[in-house]
C-alpha cells in the first residue's frame, strides 16, 4: 500500500470523501495484502510455547492505515490477519473438517482482535491530537505511544490467546507468558512501524537542499554501518544507536527518528534471528523480546525529541507569521489613513472656501449647511488620525519628541482653545496652581494631546458647570513629577462605566457617543501615551457628581519607558 | 505682488491652496513634481515655496535638497506639508533644508502666518 501523501489536515478525512468505491476497495485490499504478507514474515520468529512472534510490525501497519484511511482501512486488516494466520494453522496441521472449522474460527477471532485493537488504538490517539499529525508534539508522542502502542495493543494479545486456548493450541498454564510475547511483539511494532508509515504520509518540515540530501545519505549510511557492526558481528556497541537516533530525530525530525529506527530494528531481528546480535541469550526468540524493549524505549525517546522539535519548529512558524501579519497591519493602516486623509483634505478645504464665500454673500442656509459638512469631515479626519496613532501605537512605531517647554503655558493654551466649546454650554473654566511650576522635559504635542483630550471630554459631559484645571509639581525619591487634574462638575460615572472608560471605541453609552461626539478612542490613545513617557491617567466619578481625570507625568521623560511601554 | 510656488500632484489639493493663496493675495505657481518644482523654482525664483513631500518622480524631500545646493535657489524658504502624525516626515524635512514645516490638512491661519512669518518683511504687508 502507498499511503497518500497528504497534509496534515486531511490526514484523518475518511477516505470516503475523496475516493470512489473501487479505490477505496483496491485500498482495503492492498491493506490486507501488506498486513498478511509482513505477518506472515513475523511468524518466522515465533516462540515455541504457543507459536506466538514477538516482532509484529503489522499491528503497526493496522493502527496506521486506520489512522490515515479511516474505519473503512479495519476491513483491510480482518482480511489480512484472517488470512495470514488461517494459512499458518494449515502449515503444520492435520486437515481434518474438524481441525478446518476450528482454525477458521480461531483465525477470525485472531483477525477480529486485531481490528479491534486498531480501531481503538485510532480512537484513543485520535481524541488525544485530534487535529491531525500524532507525533507532532512531545504530548502527541507520549500520549501516541501510551494509547496506541500500550493500551490499544491489549485487546488482540487477550482475544488472540484466549482464543488459541479455547482451540487447543495454547496451554491455559501458558497463557501468562503467550500473552506477554503477544503484547511485546504488537506494542513494538506499533512504535516502529506506524510511525514510520505516517510520517511518510504527512508533509515534512524540512526543505531538502544539496547539503541536507548529503546529510541524509551519510546519516543513512552510518545506520546501516552501525547496525551491520553491531547487529551482523555481535560487536556489544548497541548503544551507538542512541547517538544516530538523536542524529536523526535533531536533523530530520518524525521522518528521520522513525524511518532509522525501522532500519535499526529490522537490522536488530534480522542479526539475532542469525544469532550474531548482542542481545543473543539463549533462544532467538527470546532474544528478541530484550532486543525489542530496548529498540523501543530508544524510538519512543527519539520521536518524543522529534515531536518536541516539531511543536518549537510550529511556533517559531506562527511567531513569524504573526509579526509578518502585525507589519502588514500597520503598513496597510498607514497607507489607509494617508489615503483617506488626502479627499478628505480636499474635502474640508473646498468646504472652507464655500463657507467662506456663503459668509460673504450672507446665504445663511448654505452656512449652516456647510458648517455641518466642516463638522462632520472634522470628525472623520479626526477618526482616521485616531486609528494611525493606534495603529503605531500597537505596531511599537510611535516614537516620542522629547522637548523641554513650560507647563503653565501649555495649559493656558489647551484652557484658551477649550473656551468657546465651554461658553456654548455655558461652562466655566478655571485653571489652579500651586507654587512655581517651572518646566518639563516630555513630548509637548502629545501632552497637549491628552489634556485638550480629557478637557473636550469634561467640556462635554458638563452643562452649566465648572471645569477645573489644576497644576501641581510634586517631588518624590524617584525624581519631580507633574500631575494636572481635570474635574468637571458633570455627568459622573459609575464604576462600571469607569472599567470601559480606558478601552478602544468604548463611551460609557453608544449613545452617548451620538449625544457628545467623539471617537472613543482618544481616552485610550492619551493614555498610551502617558504611559510611554513614564506616567498614566487615572480617574476619579461618581454619577452625578462629577469626574476628576489626572495626568501624571514625569517632569523629565527619559526614552527607555517609551520603548518598554510601546512593547508591551 | 507676492509669488508662491506650490508642489503638489494631488489636483483637488492644488485646486484648493491655489484658490486661498490667490484670495489671500498671492500669485500662485504650481508645479505637478519633484523635478519641474526644482526646474520652476530657478526659472521663476518665487517668494517660498509650499513643497509637499509625497511626489512622483522626485520626492519632496530630494527636491527641496536640490533647490537648496543651487546658489540661485538657495535663499527661498521652503515650507514642508507633511501628513499627519507620519513620525521621521518631519525630522527628515528639516534635514533636507525646509525652514518649516506644516501639517495636512491645511489649517489656512496658521499656514499663512508661517508663509508671512518666513517671507521677507518689505513683501509681508
Amino acid at each position: 500500500m502507498r499511503a497518500p501523501r497528504t497534509n496534515a489536515v486531511e490526514i484523518f478525512m475518511p477516505y470516503i470523501v475523496h475516493h470512489s468505491f473501487t479505490s477505496r476497495a483496491v485500498a482495503i485490499i492492498l491493506i490486507a495484502v501488506l498486513y498478511g504478507v509482513v505477518a506472515k514474515l513475523s511468524f518466522l520468529f515465533t516462540i515455541p510455547p504457543g507459536n506466538i512472534s514477538p516482532v509484529f510490525p503489522a499491528a503497526g501497519i493496522a493502527l496506521a492505515a486506520v489512522l490515515i484511511l479511516g474505519r473503512p482501512a479495519l476491513i483491510g486488516v480482518w482480511l489480512g490477519s484472517f488470512v495470514a494466520n488461517g494459512i499458518s494453522f494449515f502449515d503444520h496441521t492435520m486437515m481434518s473438517t474438524g481441525t478446518i472449522v476450528s482454525g477458521l474460527l480461531v483465525s477470525s477471532c485472531i483477525g477480529v482482535g486485531a481490528t479491534l485493537s486498531a480501531g481503538v488504538g485510532a480512537q484513543l490517539v485520535q481524541r488525544f491530537s485530534p487535529h491531525g499529525d500524532p507525533l507532532d508534539s512531545g504530548w502527541h508522542v507520549v500520549s501516541f505511544i501510551v494509547l496506541g502502542a500500550l493500551v490499544g495493543c491489549l485487546i488482540s494479545p487477550t482475544v488472540g490467546v484466549l482464543s488459541l486456548a479455547a482451540g487447543g493450541y495454547v496451554s491455559w498454564e501458558n497463557f501468562g507468558y503467550s500473552w506477554l510475547t503477544w503484547w511485546l511483539g504488537d506494542a513494538s511494532g506499533v512504535i516502529f512501524a506506524a510511525p514510520l508509515i505516517l510520517a511518510w504520509s504527512l508533509q515534512p518540515h524540512f526543505r531538502s537542499t544539496p547539503l541536507r540530501v548529503l546529510e541524509a545519505t551519510a546519516l543513512a549510511g552510518s545506520v546501516l554501518a552501525m547496525s551491520a557492526i553491531v547487529f551482523g558481528r555481535n560487536v556489544p556497541l548497541e548503544y551507538m544507536m542512541i547517538p544516530l537516533l538523536l542524529w536523526s530525530a535533531f536533523r530530520f525530525g518524525t521522518r528521520g527518528a522513525a524511518t532509522s529506527a525501522a532500519v535499526i530494528s529490522l537490522c536488530a531481528v534480522i542479526g539475532t534471528s542469525q544469532g550474531t546480535s548482542p542481545f543473543f541469550k539463549a533462544s532467538v526468540n527470546e532474544s528478541l523480546l530484550y532486543v525489542q524493549a530496548f529498540l523501543s524505549i530508544v524510538t519512543t525517546t527519539a520521536l518524543m525529541l522529534a515531536g518536541v522539535l516539531c511543536e518549537r519548529y510550529r511556533a517559531e512558524q506562527s511567531q513569524r507569521e504573526f509579526q509578518a501579519a502585525t507589519q502588514a497591519k500597520s503598513a496597510f493602516l498607514a497607507n489607509m489613513s494617508h489615503e483617506l486623509r488626502t479627499p478628505l483634505t480636499a474635502i474640508i478645504g473646498m468646504t472652507e472656501m464655500l463657507l467662506e464665500d456663503a459668509r460673504d454673500l450672507k446665504r445663511d442656509d448654505e452656512v449652516e449647511s456647510l458648517e455641518r459638512v466642516l463638522r462632520a469631515s472634522g470628525h472623520l479626519l479626526a477618526l482616521v488620525n485616531d486609528i494611525l496613532d493606534l495603529s503605531k501605537i500597537e505596531a511599537g512605531k510611535m516614537e516620542l519628541d522629547l522637548e523641554t517647554f513650560p507647563v503653565m503655558a501649555q495649559i493656558e493654551d489647551v484652557a484658551n482653545t477649550l473656551q468657546p466649546l465651554a461658553a456654548k454650554g455655558g461652562n466655566e473654566i478655571v485653571v489652579n496652581c500651586t507654587g512655581d511650576i517651572g518646566t518639563m522635559h516630555a513630548d509637548e504635542r502629545r501632552v497637549r494631546q491628552a489634556l485638550l483630550n480629557l478637557g473636550s471630554n469634561a467640556v462635554k459631559f458638563t452643562e452649566h458647570g465648572t471645569i477645573t484645571i489644576a497644576v501641581e509639581r510634586r517631588s518624590s525619591d524617584g525624581g519631580d513629577w507633574i500631575v494636572i487634574h481635570v474635574g468637571d462638575t458633570g455627568v459622573g460615572m459609575t464604576p462600571g462605566e469607569r472599567a470601559k472608560l480606558f478601552t478602544e471605541f468604548t463611551q460609557a453609552e453608544s449613545s452617548m457617543a451620538r449625544k457628545f461626539g467623539g471617537t472613543g478612542l482618544g481616552l485610550a490613545i492619551s493614555r498610551h501615551f502617558c504611559r510611554m513617557m513614564g506616567g498614566d491617567i487615572t480617574v476619579e466619578s461618581a454619577p452625578g457628581r462629577g469626574s476628576t481625570f489626572s495626568i501624571q507625568l514625569p517632569a523629565t521623560v527619559t526614552v527607555e519607558p517609551a520603548a518598554s511601554a510601546a512593547a508591551s | 505682488m507676492t509669488r508662491i510656488l506650490y508642489v503638489e500632484d494631488n489636483e483637488d489639493n492644488i485646486y484648493v491652496v491655489k484658490n486661498r493663496f490667490t484670495r489671500a493675495g498671492f500669485t500662485v505657481l504650481v508645479a505637478t513634481d519633484g523635478e519641474q518644482g526644482v526646474a520652476m523654482a530657478a526659472a521663476e525664483k518665487p517668494d517660498l515655496i509650499l513643497m509637499d513631500l509625497r511626489l512622483p518622480v522626485v520626492d519632496g524631500w530630494e527636491a527641496t535638497r536640490r533647490i537648496k545646493a543651487q546658489p540661485e535657489t538657495r535663499h527661498i524658504p521652503v515650507i514642508a506639508l507633511t501628513a499627519h502624525a507620519m513620525t521621521g516626515d518631519r525630522e527628515k524635512a528639516l534635514a533636507a533644508g525646509c525652514d518649516d514645516f506644516d501639517t495636512k490638512p491645511v489649517e489656512m491661519p496658521r499656514l499663512l502666518e508661517k508663509v508671512r512669518a518666513l517671507l521677507p518683511k518689505k513683501d509681508a504687508s
